[in-house]
Protein backbone atom coordinates (compact mmCIF):
# COMPACT_ATOMS: atom_id res chain seq x y z
CA UNK A 1 0.00 0.00 0.00
CA UNK A 2 1.66 3.15 -1.25
CA UNK A 3 0.92 6.47 -2.91
CA UNK A 4 2.42 8.81 -5.87
CA UNK A 5 4.99 9.90 -3.43
CA UNK A 6 6.07 6.87 -2.27
CA UNK A 7 6.12 5.94 -6.00
CA UNK A 8 8.80 8.82 -6.47
CA UNK A 9 10.47 6.60 -3.46
CA UNK A 10 10.43 3.15 -4.87
CA UNK A 11 11.77 4.39 -8.10
CA UNK A 12 14.45 6.22 -6.24
CA UNK A 13 15.09 2.82 -4.74
CA UNK A 14 14.88 0.75 -7.73
CA UNK A 15 17.40 3.01 -9.61
CA UNK A 16 20.06 2.59 -6.83
CA UNK A 17 19.11 -1.33 -6.64
CA UNK A 18 20.11 -1.38 -10.14
CA UNK A 19 22.78 0.60 -10.89
CA UNK A 20 25.37 -1.13 -12.45
CA UNK A 21 22.48 -4.05 -13.14
CA UNK A 22 20.81 -2.02 -15.82
CA UNK A 23 21.82 0.46 -17.99
CA UNK A 24 19.12 3.21 -16.53
CA UNK A 25 15.49 3.14 -15.23
CA UNK A 26 13.17 4.73 -17.47
CA UNK A 27 9.58 5.92 -16.47
CA UNK A 28 6.77 5.53 -19.13
CA UNK A 29 4.32 8.60 -18.27
CA UNK A 30 0.97 8.20 -18.81
CA UNK A 31 -1.46 10.08 -20.65
CA UNK A 32 -3.91 9.66 -17.89
CA UNK A 33 -3.73 11.91 -14.91
CA UNK A 34 -5.04 9.82 -12.07
CA UNK A 35 -2.27 6.76 -13.72
CA UNK A 36 0.82 9.18 -13.65
CA UNK A 37 2.85 6.45 -14.37
CA UNK A 38 2.12 3.88 -16.86
CA UNK A 39 5.38 2.00 -16.37
CA UNK A 40 8.88 1.97 -15.65
CA UNK A 41 12.03 -0.01 -17.72
CA UNK A 42 14.82 -1.29 -16.51
CA UNK A 43 17.30 -0.41 -20.04
CA UNK A 44 19.41 -3.12 -21.02
CA UNK A 45 19.34 -5.15 -17.46
CA UNK A 46 21.83 -7.83 -17.18
CA UNK A 47 19.93 -11.04 -16.48
CA UNK A 48 21.20 -13.67 -14.13
CA UNK A 49 23.54 -16.24 -15.39
CA UNK A 50 21.84 -19.10 -17.42
CA UNK A 51 19.42 -17.04 -19.35
CA UNK A 52 18.79 -16.08 -22.30
CA UNK A 53 19.53 -13.60 -23.85
CA UNK A 54 21.46 -12.17 -20.91
CA UNK A 55 20.53 -8.70 -21.26
CA UNK A 56 16.97 -7.48 -22.28
CA UNK A 57 14.83 -4.15 -21.21
CA UNK A 58 12.29 -5.06 -19.14
CA UNK A 59 9.07 -3.29 -19.13
CA UNK A 60 6.62 -3.03 -15.96
CA UNK A 61 3.69 -2.06 -16.07
CA UNK A 62 1.88 -0.51 -13.40
CA UNK A 63 -1.75 -1.25 -12.81
CA UNK A 64 -4.69 1.28 -12.61
CA UNK A 65 -4.85 1.90 -8.60
CA UNK A 66 -0.98 1.18 -8.34
CA UNK A 67 -1.31 4.24 -5.77
CA UNK A 68 -3.85 2.67 -3.90
CA UNK A 69 -4.31 -1.11 -3.81
CA UNK A 70 -2.25 -2.81 -6.54
CA UNK A 71 1.13 -4.19 -7.12
CA UNK A 72 3.10 -4.43 -9.97
CA UNK A 73 3.57 -8.07 -10.67
CA UNK A 74 4.02 -8.29 -14.49
CA UNK A 75 7.38 -7.82 -16.69
CA UNK A 76 7.29 -7.76 -20.54
CA UNK A 77 10.56 -8.45 -22.89
CA UNK A 78 11.11 -8.03 -26.53
CA UNK A 79 12.07 -11.89 -26.63
CA UNK A 80 11.50 -14.70 -24.87
CA UNK A 81 13.79 -16.02 -22.28
CA UNK A 82 14.91 -19.14 -22.39
CA UNK A 83 16.95 -21.10 -19.42
CA UNK A 84 18.76 -24.50 -19.16
CA UNK A 85 16.65 -27.72 -19.05
CA UNK A 86 17.48 -31.43 -19.01
CA UNK A 87 17.53 -32.11 -22.60
CA UNK A 88 18.78 -28.10 -23.62
CA UNK A 89 17.84 -24.73 -23.35
CA UNK A 90 13.66 -24.51 -22.48
CA UNK A 91 11.49 -21.37 -22.50
CA UNK A 92 11.68 -20.17 -19.11
CA UNK A 93 8.64 -21.16 -17.08
CA UNK A 94 5.52 -18.55 -16.86
CA UNK A 95 7.01 -16.60 -19.86
CA UNK A 96 4.52 -16.67 -22.33
CA UNK A 97 3.93 -14.70 -25.50
CA UNK A 98 1.37 -11.60 -24.94
CA UNK A 99 -0.95 -12.22 -27.83
CA UNK A 100 -4.16 -10.26 -28.71
CA UNK A 101 -6.65 -11.95 -26.67
CA UNK A 102 -4.15 -11.57 -22.90
CA UNK A 103 -3.52 -7.95 -23.99
CA UNK A 104 -7.28 -7.27 -24.65
CA UNK A 105 -8.24 -9.07 -20.98
CA UNK A 106 -5.63 -7.12 -19.33
CA UNK A 107 -6.46 -3.37 -21.18
CA UNK A 108 -8.86 -2.42 -18.46
CA UNK A 109 -6.33 -2.48 -15.40
CA UNK A 110 -3.23 -0.82 -17.34
CA UNK A 111 -2.98 2.84 -18.61
CA UNK A 112 0.38 1.57 -20.18
CA UNK A 113 -2.06 -1.08 -22.12
CA UNK A 114 -4.45 1.18 -22.99
CA UNK A 115 -2.05 3.73 -24.49
CA UNK A 116 0.49 1.41 -25.83
CA UNK A 117 -0.99 -2.02 -26.02
CA UNK A 118 -0.16 -2.47 -30.14
CA UNK A 119 3.20 -1.83 -29.03
CA UNK A 120 3.64 -4.52 -27.01
CA UNK A 121 1.63 -7.19 -29.11
CA UNK A 122 3.93 -9.83 -29.49
CA UNK A 123 6.35 -9.60 -26.39
CA UNK A 124 6.57 -11.68 -24.21
CA UNK A 125 5.18 -11.40 -20.76
CA UNK A 126 6.73 -13.03 -17.14
CA UNK A 127 4.55 -12.83 -14.34
CA UNK A 128 5.85 -13.24 -10.72
CA UNK A 129 3.27 -13.02 -7.97
CA UNK A 130 3.36 -14.50 -4.09
CA UNK A 131 2.11 -18.26 -3.36
CA UNK A 132 -0.06 -16.61 -1.04
CA UNK A 133 -2.15 -13.78 -1.13
CA UNK A 134 -0.92 -11.70 1.75
CA UNK A 135 -2.79 -9.61 4.73
CA UNK A 136 -5.25 -7.01 2.64
CA UNK A 137 -3.66 -4.12 1.46
CA UNK A 138 0.60 -5.25 1.67
CA UNK A 139 1.62 -3.59 -1.23
CA UNK A 140 4.96 -5.04 -2.79
CA UNK A 141 6.97 -2.03 -3.80
CA UNK A 142 8.75 -2.32 -6.85
CA UNK A 143 12.31 -2.59 -6.01
CA UNK A 144 11.08 -5.85 -3.82
CA UNK A 145 9.21 -6.81 -7.24
CA UNK A 146 12.33 -6.86 -9.25
CA UNK A 147 14.46 -8.45 -6.79
CA UNK A 148 11.74 -11.49 -6.50
CA UNK A 149 11.47 -11.72 -10.18
CA UNK A 150 15.50 -11.49 -10.73
CA UNK A 151 15.95 -14.23 -7.70
CA UNK A 152 13.09 -16.05 -9.95
CA UNK A 153 15.39 -16.05 -12.72
CA UNK A 154 18.13 -17.49 -11.18
CA UNK A 155 17.22 -21.15 -10.91
CA UNK A 156 13.38 -21.02 -12.46
CA UNK A 157 12.85 -24.59 -13.25
CA UNK A 158 14.08 -25.45 -10.11
CA UNK A 159 11.76 -22.57 -8.41
CA UNK A 160 8.68 -23.94 -10.01
CA UNK A 161 9.94 -27.42 -8.90
CA UNK A 162 9.99 -26.49 -5.63
CA UNK A 163 6.39 -24.99 -4.75
CA UNK A 164 5.18 -27.82 -6.66
CA UNK A 165 6.88 -30.10 -3.92
CA UNK A 166 5.80 -27.16 -1.37
CA UNK A 167 1.88 -27.64 -2.89
CA UNK A 168 1.63 -31.10 -3.02
CA UNK A 169 3.03 -31.49 0.70
CA UNK A 170 0.21 -28.65 1.58
CA UNK A 171 -2.44 -30.93 -0.02
CA UNK A 172 -1.32 -34.12 1.26
CA UNK A 173 -1.10 -32.87 4.71
CA UNK A 174 -3.57 -30.40 5.16
CA UNK A 175 -6.31 -31.71 2.26
CA UNK A 176 -6.66 -31.03 -1.08
CA UNK A 177 -8.52 -27.72 -1.59
CA UNK A 178 -9.57 -26.06 -5.03
CA UNK A 179 -6.73 -23.92 -4.41
CA UNK A 180 -4.13 -26.75 -4.34
CA UNK A 181 -5.39 -28.24 -7.62
CA UNK A 182 -5.91 -24.90 -9.10
CA UNK A 183 -2.31 -23.84 -8.19
CA UNK A 184 -0.38 -27.47 -9.01
CA UNK A 185 -2.39 -27.47 -12.49
CA UNK A 186 -1.13 -24.09 -13.27
CA UNK A 187 2.87 -25.06 -11.83
CA UNK A 188 2.62 -28.34 -13.69
CA UNK A 189 1.76 -26.45 -17.07
CA UNK A 190 4.20 -23.51 -16.32
CA UNK A 191 6.98 -26.49 -16.47
CA UNK A 192 5.55 -28.17 -19.84
CA UNK A 193 4.16 -30.85 -17.66
CA UNK A 194 0.67 -30.04 -19.74
CA UNK A 195 -0.74 -33.70 -19.58
CA UNK A 196 0.02 -34.01 -16.14
CA UNK A 197 -1.97 -30.67 -15.39
CA UNK A 198 -4.93 -31.87 -17.43
CA UNK A 199 -4.95 -34.99 -15.54
CA UNK A 200 -5.06 -33.50 -12.79
CA UNK A 201 -7.81 -31.11 -13.24
CA UNK A 202 -10.18 -33.81 -14.26
CA UNK A 203 -9.20 -35.73 -11.13
CA UNK A 204 -10.00 -32.09 -9.73
CA UNK A 205 -13.25 -32.22 -11.44
CA UNK A 206 -14.13 -35.72 -10.13
CA UNK A 207 -12.97 -33.96 -6.62
CA UNK A 208 -14.99 -30.62 -6.90
CA UNK A 209 -17.86 -31.32 -9.08
CA UNK A 210 -19.49 -27.95 -8.52
CA UNK A 211 -16.13 -25.58 -9.14
CA UNK A 212 -16.27 -23.27 -11.71
CA UNK A 213 -12.55 -22.25 -11.40
CA UNK A 214 -11.45 -26.04 -11.97
CA UNK A 215 -14.04 -26.50 -15.15
CA UNK A 216 -12.67 -22.84 -16.84
CA UNK A 217 -8.83 -23.70 -15.92
CA UNK A 218 -9.55 -27.47 -17.56
CA UNK A 219 -11.56 -25.48 -20.87
CA UNK A 220 -8.55 -23.05 -20.69
CA UNK A 221 -5.34 -25.47 -20.90
CA UNK A 222 -7.00 -27.26 -23.64
CA UNK A 223 -7.99 -23.80 -25.90
CA UNK A 224 -4.15 -23.29 -25.35
CA UNK A 225 -3.21 -26.76 -26.04
CA UNK A 226 -5.26 -26.56 -29.56
CA UNK A 227 -4.00 -22.95 -30.44
CA UNK A 228 -0.02 -24.12 -29.94
CA UNK A 229 -0.63 -26.99 -31.92
CA UNK A 230 -2.97 -25.20 -34.78
CA UNK A 231 0.46 -22.45 -34.63
CA UNK A 232 2.93 -25.23 -34.77
CA UNK A 233 4.42 -23.54 -31.02
CA UNK B 1 1.39 24.15 -6.66
CA UNK B 2 0.44 20.21 -5.93
CA UNK B 3 -1.88 18.47 -7.70
CA UNK B 4 -5.20 16.86 -6.21
CA UNK B 5 -3.85 13.77 -7.09
CA UNK B 6 -0.88 14.37 -5.02
CA UNK B 7 -2.15 15.74 -2.22
CA UNK B 8 -4.59 12.95 -1.83
CA UNK B 9 -2.09 10.50 -2.06
CA UNK B 10 0.12 12.17 0.96
CA UNK B 11 -2.69 12.82 2.94
CA UNK B 12 -5.13 10.48 2.53
CA UNK B 13 -8.09 12.98 2.03
CA UNK B 14 -8.80 16.24 -0.14
CA UNK B 15 -11.12 18.88 1.15
CA UNK B 16 -13.35 20.04 2.36
CA UNK B 17 -15.05 21.77 -0.68
CA UNK B 18 -18.50 23.28 -1.54
CA UNK B 19 -21.43 21.35 -3.05
CA UNK B 20 -22.17 22.38 -6.60
CA UNK B 21 -25.52 22.42 -5.96
CA UNK B 22 -27.09 24.17 -3.20
CA UNK B 23 -30.73 23.48 -4.16
CA UNK B 24 -30.26 20.21 -4.23
CA UNK B 25 -28.48 20.18 -1.28
CA UNK B 26 -31.30 22.41 0.66
CA UNK B 27 -34.05 19.61 -1.08
CA UNK B 28 -31.76 16.79 0.65
CA UNK B 29 -31.33 18.80 4.07
CA UNK B 30 -35.33 19.08 4.14
CA UNK B 31 -36.10 15.94 3.60
CA UNK B 32 -33.06 14.13 5.98
CA UNK B 33 -34.92 13.92 8.90
CA UNK B 34 -37.70 12.70 7.87
CA UNK B 35 -36.14 9.93 6.00
CA UNK B 36 -34.04 8.76 8.98
CA UNK B 37 -36.90 8.47 10.76
CA UNK B 38 -39.09 6.32 8.47
CA UNK B 39 -36.92 3.96 7.01
CA UNK B 40 -36.26 2.61 4.08
CA UNK B 41 -39.07 -0.08 2.34
CA UNK B 42 -35.99 -1.45 0.91
CA UNK B 43 -33.46 -2.08 3.62
CA UNK B 44 -36.26 -1.37 6.76
CA UNK B 45 -33.47 0.64 8.09
CA UNK B 46 -33.27 4.84 7.98
CA UNK B 47 -29.43 5.45 7.46
CA UNK B 48 -28.44 3.39 4.81
CA UNK B 49 -28.12 3.04 1.05
CA UNK B 50 -31.20 5.60 1.25
CA UNK B 51 -29.63 6.74 -2.29
CA UNK B 52 -31.72 3.93 -3.16
CA UNK B 53 -35.39 4.70 -2.51
CA UNK B 54 -34.78 8.96 -2.31
CA UNK B 55 -33.89 10.74 -5.00
CA UNK B 56 -33.05 14.12 -2.76
CA UNK B 57 -30.15 11.59 -1.70
CA UNK B 58 -29.25 10.21 -4.93
CA UNK B 59 -28.75 13.58 -6.69
CA UNK B 60 -26.15 14.78 -3.50
CA UNK B 61 -24.64 11.87 -3.74
CA UNK B 62 -23.72 12.93 -7.62
CA UNK B 63 -23.58 16.31 -7.05
CA UNK B 64 -21.03 17.42 -9.93
CA UNK B 65 -18.82 18.89 -7.87
CA UNK B 66 -18.48 15.17 -6.14
CA UNK B 67 -18.12 13.24 -9.29
CA UNK B 68 -15.45 15.93 -10.68
CA UNK B 69 -13.15 15.49 -7.65
CA UNK B 70 -13.18 11.73 -7.21
CA UNK B 71 -12.69 12.08 -11.74
CA UNK B 72 -9.69 13.72 -10.75
CA UNK B 73 -8.41 10.83 -8.12
CA UNK B 74 -9.42 7.33 -10.25
CA UNK B 75 -10.39 8.38 -13.47
CA UNK B 76 -13.74 8.71 -15.12
CA UNK B 77 -15.68 5.39 -14.53
CA UNK B 78 -17.25 5.48 -11.09
CA UNK B 79 -19.64 3.34 -8.86
CA UNK B 80 -22.07 4.23 -6.03
CA UNK B 81 -22.12 1.35 -4.06
CA UNK B 82 -23.46 3.09 -0.72
CA UNK B 83 -24.31 5.66 1.52
CA UNK B 84 -25.01 6.32 5.13
CA UNK B 85 -26.29 9.07 7.40
CA UNK B 86 -24.46 10.12 10.60
CA UNK B 87 -26.89 11.55 12.97
CA UNK B 88 -25.50 12.48 16.12
CA UNK B 89 -27.27 13.95 18.88
CA UNK B 90 -25.60 16.30 21.64
CA UNK B 91 -23.62 14.81 24.41
CA UNK B 92 -23.62 11.09 22.34
CA UNK B 93 -19.78 9.01 22.70
CA UNK B 94 -17.81 9.83 20.53
CA UNK B 95 -16.27 7.81 17.02
CA UNK B 96 -13.29 6.03 17.79
CA UNK B 97 -10.01 6.09 15.54
CA UNK B 98 -10.57 3.43 13.05
CA UNK B 99 -9.91 2.69 8.98
CA UNK B 100 -12.94 2.11 7.13
CA UNK B 101 -11.11 -0.15 4.78
CA UNK B 102 -11.60 -2.79 7.76
CA UNK B 103 -15.21 -3.07 7.38
CA UNK B 104 -15.87 -2.83 3.74
CA UNK B 105 -17.40 -5.51 1.45
CA UNK B 106 -14.83 -4.14 -0.89
CA UNK B 107 -11.10 -4.09 -1.54
CA UNK B 108 -11.17 0.02 -2.42
CA UNK B 109 -13.54 2.75 -1.50
CA UNK B 110 -13.31 6.53 -1.83
CA UNK B 111 -15.91 8.38 0.50
CA UNK B 112 -17.32 11.86 0.21
CA UNK B 113 -18.56 12.66 3.80
CA UNK B 114 -21.25 15.65 3.41
CA UNK B 115 -22.14 17.98 6.15
CA UNK B 116 -25.60 18.49 6.84
CA UNK B 117 -25.41 20.58 9.83
CA UNK B 118 -22.59 22.86 10.24
CA UNK B 119 -20.05 21.12 11.60
CA UNK B 120 -17.36 22.68 14.10
CA UNK B 121 -14.90 21.25 16.53
CA UNK B 122 -17.39 21.65 19.42
CA UNK B 123 -19.78 19.38 17.88
CA UNK B 124 -17.27 16.95 17.48
CA UNK B 125 -16.20 17.13 13.65
CA UNK B 126 -14.59 15.02 11.48
CA UNK B 127 -11.01 14.33 12.58
CA UNK B 128 -8.16 12.85 10.56
CA UNK B 129 -4.66 11.56 10.92
CA UNK B 130 -2.95 12.83 7.63
CA UNK B 131 -0.81 10.22 6.11
CA UNK B 132 -2.13 7.67 8.09
CA UNK B 133 -3.56 5.89 5.40
CA UNK B 134 -0.35 4.47 3.97
CA UNK B 135 -0.66 1.29 6.40
CA UNK B 136 -3.16 -0.57 8.48
CA UNK B 137 -3.17 0.45 11.78
CA UNK B 138 -3.49 -2.45 14.91
CA UNK B 139 -6.39 -2.55 16.59
CA UNK B 140 -7.69 -3.46 19.76
CA UNK B 141 -11.29 -4.15 20.92
CA UNK B 142 -13.97 -1.64 21.80
CA UNK B 143 -15.56 -2.16 25.12
CA UNK B 144 -19.52 -2.36 25.25
CA UNK B 145 -20.05 1.57 25.51
CA UNK B 146 -17.99 2.05 21.94
CA UNK B 147 -20.03 2.71 18.57
CA UNK B 148 -17.50 -0.25 16.55
CA UNK B 149 -16.03 -3.48 18.27
CA UNK B 150 -12.76 -2.61 17.17
CA UNK B 151 -10.98 0.73 17.06
CA UNK B 152 -7.00 1.65 16.51
CA UNK B 153 -4.06 1.39 18.95
CA UNK B 154 -4.43 4.54 20.68
CA UNK B 155 -0.75 4.46 21.05
CA UNK B 156 -0.08 3.95 17.37
CA UNK B 157 -3.05 6.85 16.35
CA UNK B 158 -0.91 9.23 18.81
CA UNK B 159 1.93 8.89 16.28
CA UNK B 160 0.07 10.31 13.39
CA UNK B 161 -0.96 14.13 13.79
CA UNK B 162 -4.28 15.17 13.98
CA UNK B 163 -6.40 17.32 12.03
CA UNK B 164 -9.98 18.67 12.63
CA UNK B 165 -12.21 19.13 9.68
CA UNK B 166 -14.69 21.63 10.47
CA UNK B 167 -16.98 22.55 7.71
CA UNK B 168 -20.22 24.75 6.78
CA UNK B 169 -23.08 22.95 6.21
CA UNK B 170 -22.95 21.87 2.26
CA UNK B 171 -19.20 21.25 2.16
CA UNK B 172 -17.54 17.87 1.55
CA UNK B 173 -14.02 15.43 2.03
CA UNK B 174 -12.93 13.25 0.14
CA UNK B 175 -11.63 10.12 2.51
CA UNK B 176 -9.43 7.17 1.56
CA UNK B 177 -10.78 4.42 3.17
CA UNK B 178 -7.45 3.61 4.90
CA UNK B 179 -7.03 7.11 6.34
CA UNK B 180 -7.36 6.84 10.10
CA UNK B 181 -10.50 9.22 11.31
CA UNK B 182 -12.32 9.76 14.45
CA UNK B 183 -14.66 11.97 15.80
CA UNK B 184 -15.19 13.84 18.92
CA UNK B 185 -18.51 13.75 21.26
CA UNK B 186 -21.34 16.22 20.01
CA UNK B 187 -20.82 18.64 22.56
CA UNK B 188 -23.01 21.20 20.77
CA UNK B 189 -26.58 21.81 21.19
CA UNK B 190 -28.26 20.82 18.17
CA UNK B 191 -27.64 17.45 16.07
CA UNK B 192 -24.37 17.20 13.81
CA UNK B 193 -26.14 15.26 10.51
CA UNK B 194 -23.82 14.17 7.41
CA UNK B 195 -24.03 11.63 4.72
CA UNK B 196 -21.47 9.43 3.53
CA UNK B 197 -21.35 8.38 0.34
CA UNK B 198 -19.15 5.56 -1.03
CA UNK B 199 -17.60 5.07 -4.42
CA UNK B 200 -15.72 2.48 -5.80
CA UNK B 201 -14.10 2.31 -9.30
CA UNK B 202 -15.83 -0.92 -11.96
CA UNK B 203 -12.62 -3.31 -11.90
CA UNK B 204 -13.69 -3.60 -8.08
CA UNK B 205 -15.81 -5.98 -6.60
CA UNK B 206 -18.77 -5.16 -4.48
CA UNK B 207 -19.97 -8.35 -2.13
CA UNK B 208 -23.42 -7.34 -2.11
CA UNK B 209 -23.82 -10.42 0.23
CA UNK B 210 -21.51 -9.32 3.07
CA UNK B 211 -22.29 -6.53 5.96
CA UNK B 212 -23.23 -4.21 5.73
CA UNK B 213 -25.09 -4.82 2.63
CA UNK B 214 -28.74 -7.06 1.96
CA UNK B 215 -30.22 -8.68 -0.16
CA UNK B 216 -31.73 -7.03 -3.05
CA UNK B 217 -28.38 -4.17 -3.15
CA UNK B 218 -27.13 -3.16 -6.45
CA UNK B 219 -24.86 -0.53 -7.27
CA UNK B 220 -25.36 2.42 -9.97
CA UNK B 221 -23.16 3.39 -12.16
CA UNK B 222 -22.99 7.16 -12.19
CA UNK B 223 -20.07 8.28 -14.33
CA UNK B 224 -18.22 6.90 -17.27
CA UNK B 225 -18.72 3.05 -18.12
CA UNK B 226 -18.37 -0.29 -16.72
CA UNK B 227 -15.64 -2.80 -18.73
CA UNK B 228 -15.79 -5.20 -16.01
CA UNK B 229 -19.11 -6.46 -15.48
CA UNK B 230 -18.52 -7.65 -11.80
CA UNK B 231 -20.66 -6.06 -9.58
CA UNK B 232 -24.72 -6.14 -10.01
CA UNK B 233 -25.79 -2.68 -11.34
CA UNK B 234 -29.14 -1.29 -11.37
CA UNK B 235 -31.23 2.40 -11.68
CA UNK B 236 -30.61 4.97 -9.55
CA UNK B 237 -34.54 5.98 -7.63
CA UNK B 238 -36.99 7.95 -10.05
CA UNK B 239 -37.49 11.72 -9.07
CA UNK B 240 -40.00 12.66 -7.65
CA UNK B 241 -42.94 14.43 -9.56
CA UNK B 242 -43.88 17.73 -8.58
CA UNK B 243 -47.13 18.10 -6.70
CA UNK B 244 -49.06 19.78 -9.75
CA UNK B 245 -48.20 17.10 -11.65
CA UNK B 246 -49.38 14.21 -9.74
CA UNK B 247 -52.58 12.02 -10.70
CA UNK B 248 -55.63 12.75 -8.99
CA UNK B 249 -56.32 10.32 -6.37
Amino acid sequence: MQNVADLRREITRLRTAMAGRAQSVRVVPSPESWNPVAAVELVDLNLPAGITPSRVTLRIPLPDLYGFACSAAVGITETPLTCAGPAGPVRVPFCVRADAATLAAQRPFYADLRARGDELAGRYTICVTPAQLPARFQHLPLPEFVDALLRYLADPVGAVQAEIERTTRTALTGGTTVVEVLRLAHLLDGIGERDEAARLLERGTELFPDDPWIRRQRRELGEQAATEAASGI
Amino acid sequence: VESELALFHRDGYLGPRPLADPAAFDRLRSRAGALIATGSALTGHGTYARHLDSPEVYQACVDSAILGCLRELVGPDLLLWNSSFWKVPPASVRTPWHQDALYWPTAFTLTCWIALTDVTEDSGCLTVAPGSHAQLAPTIECGPDGKFERAAEQAYVDRWPHRPIPMPAGNFVVLSDRILHASSPNNAEADRVALAVRFTIPSMRVYSDRLPLFEGHHSILVSGSDRFGLNKLGEPPRPRRPRSLSAPA
